[in-house]
């Protein structure tokens, strides 16, 4: 081999700088391809799951329209995983359902009801009444006689103007509370009944303020019966009578409260009077869980157990086997680990349907549990 | 031995007058010339198209990219709309108009109105605390092409371009109109629409 030793290194060197542009030209192309294959599979699978969430939502609805069973109960609802997989899911989901209205509903019940609900937790009490009642919406504000402010949602609770007081028992009534149901009538007092007409728009004066009340409280048990809106206000006997077709959205005369999913806390609160068997009424949840109230004789024989004979007769007029409120938690296991969870409230009534239930979306949340890898790619 | 071998200078000169190195024939220099043309126009011509290509990508993923950040970011917001209709008070739905929207939005226990405003060529996101009064904004995308807003009204069926109904519409759609030079010349890329669920109604009969 005839070799030039002037010229031995030159190609050597020529060629070595070749490659090494070779290289760097196909790193940096390869580092901007991986970098938008990654960001384009961080969005295709969050489309994916959050997909797979939604079509699973539509599944939970169809179940619950089309659901003729006599009553409602943690277990009974059974999720069609089965079907799930049959449609192809390959996301790990859980389905999760409960009565969201037969939480304890703040808005809608009179303040007596509330000293019951937190007879365990005074400073919820005060904390709850005053900022309710407060003209200027701070906690400490003077006394209103009627309640002047609202909660958007439970978890607004622990934000409010001085909830640090009562930060302790944020998780104690976080899963109890709820601002998802409607008023029930045979619960009202004149108090919360002339908040509600209220918040229809409607205005009085103070002088008749006070004799709106006056008239609620005095005549309320001449229509502690099964009827409609308008007989029922017809009998209170108020001196101005209200508009029936504004109230009807937020006053129901359908008990919505199910005895299956009700927490003892609340059921103290509805009955209105100290159990004299406490240790029954703490085993609600597992009486519940495991041989759930089929039907009101059932439910009765308990209550007379839990509270003797002190309680009213009205009380069946609060309950119903058959839910109204549907809270739907559904998550979702990513392939990459990223969880997503959506949660729905979902309203369901006969009104409006003649053969099947009909189902309305109230809320939808959609939260990401982890940190997810890709996504949009631009300012996530 | 290689060192016994190398020419001399002379020896260079004689080679080159040599029978078998005579050098090329005019024939030879014109094939060669007219392949190498041949080759570069097709070197050429790769380099074009790969450069076109690369510019055309680049330029379609970025509009891609905006499109999914605009579709995110307002999916999140339209679908967390506020609807409460036990709560009773005036809380005013869904306002909008070609320009941008606001909707009631309850988010980690704090209610308030959230809202999208085509400004300035850009998106802008617009938050108001209920409660505070709050006004906070923050720009999603300073550069968009011209654009606007819509509305699917879900009992007449029709798309409107200003909404101040007691009720959601069904759908909400961003019209783009990108120009062929911004997306490579490629196509129009679709509008977004986005879905409002809350709201929506099964089974009524």
């Amino acid at each position: 081999m005839v070799l030039n030793r002037k010229n031995n290194g030159a190609v050597l060197l020529a060629v070595t700088w070749v490659l090494l542009i070779l290289t760097g030209i196909m790193i940096t192309l390869g580092y901007q391809a991986q970098l938008e294959t990654l960001l384009l599979t961080g969005y295709r699978e969050e489309m994916e799951t959050r997909v797979a969430a939604r079509n699973l939502l539509q599944l939970v609805i169809h179940r619950l329209q089309h659901d003729d069973s006599d009553y409602d109960a943690p277990g009974t609802i059974d999720f069609p995983y089965a079907l799930a997989t049959e449609l192809g899911y390959t996301y790990a989901a859980e389905v999760e359902l409960w009565d969201e209205g037969s939480r304890f509903n703040l808005n809608n019940t009179p303040a007596y009801m509330w000293r019951s609900f937190f007879d365990d937790a005074p400073d919820c009490y005060t904390f709850v009444h005053q900022w309710f009642f407060s003209r200027d919406a701070t906690a400490y504000g003077t006394p209103a006689v009627v309640r002047q402010n609202y909660l958007f949602a439970v978890d607004e609770l622990g934000k409010l103007p001085g909830a640090e007081a009562i930060a302790a028992y944020a998780d104690m009534f976080r899963s109890e509370l709820t601002v998802y149901s409607p008023a029930l009538f045979y619960l009202l007092d004149g108090e919360t009944f002339l908040a509600l007409l209220k918040r229809t728009g409607e205005d009085y004066g103070a002088s008749l303020e006070m004799a709106m009340i006056d008239a609620f409280n005095r005549n309320r048990w001449d229509a502690m019966y099964q009827a409609g809106l308008f007989e029922l206000v017809g009998r209170l006997g108020l001196p101005v009578f209200p508009d029936i077709a504004k109230l009807e959205p937020f006053i129901t005369t359908e008990g919505f409260l199910n005895p299956n999913f009700i927490s003892p806390r609340h059921l103290n609160a509805v009955i209105g009077a100290p159990p004299v068997n406490s240790v029954r009424l703490y085993e609600l949840k597992t009486i519940q869980e495991t041989t759930p109230f089929t039907g009101w004789e059932y439910f009765n024989a308990y209550l007379q157990e839990v509270y003797g004979e002190n309680y009213s007769p009205f009380v069946r007029l609060y309950f119903t086997f058959k839910t109204r409120i549907w809270g739907v938690r559904i998550r979702m296991m990513g392939a990459t680990g990223a969880n997503y969870t959506l949660t729905a409230i979902l309203e369901r009534s006969r009104e409006k349907a003649l053969t099947s239930w009909a189902v309305r979306i109230l809320s939808l949340q959609e939260e990401w549990a982890a940190a997810r890898g890709g996504g949009t790619g631009v300012d996530e | 031995m290689v060192s016994a071998r190398l020419p001399s200078p002379g020896w260079k000169r004689s080679k080159a007058f040599s029978p078998s190195s005579r050098g090329f024939t005019l024939f030879e220099v014109l094939v060669a010339i007219t392949l190498t043309g041949f080759i570069m126009l097709g070197i050429l011509n790769v380099l074009q198209n790969t450069a076109a290509f690369s510019r055309r990508s680049y330029s379609r993923g970025d509009e891609e990219r905006a499109i999914r950040l605009l579709t995110r970011r307002l999916e999140e917001t339209l679908n967390s709309a506020y609807l409460c209709p036990y709560l009773g008070v005036e809380l005013t739905l869904l306002r909008g108009d070609t320009r941008g929207f606001t909707l009631p939005v309850c988010r980690e226990g704090a209610p308030g109105r959230a809202g999208f405003f085509l400004r300035a060529g850009g998106l802008v996101y617009q938050w108001e605390g209920i409660r505070d009064g709050e006004v906070t904004e923050e720009t999603v995308i300073a550069r968009l092409p011209e654009a606007a807003f819509s509305y699917l009204d879900g009992k007449t069926g029709l798309w409107v371009s200003y909404w101040q109904e007691d009720y959601y519409p069904r759908l909400v759609r961003l019209r783009l109109n990108w120009r062929e030079a911004e997306t490579g010349g490629s196509g129009p890329l679709p509008d977004i629409i986005i879905p409002v669920l809350v709201g929506t109604e099964y089974g009524i009969e």
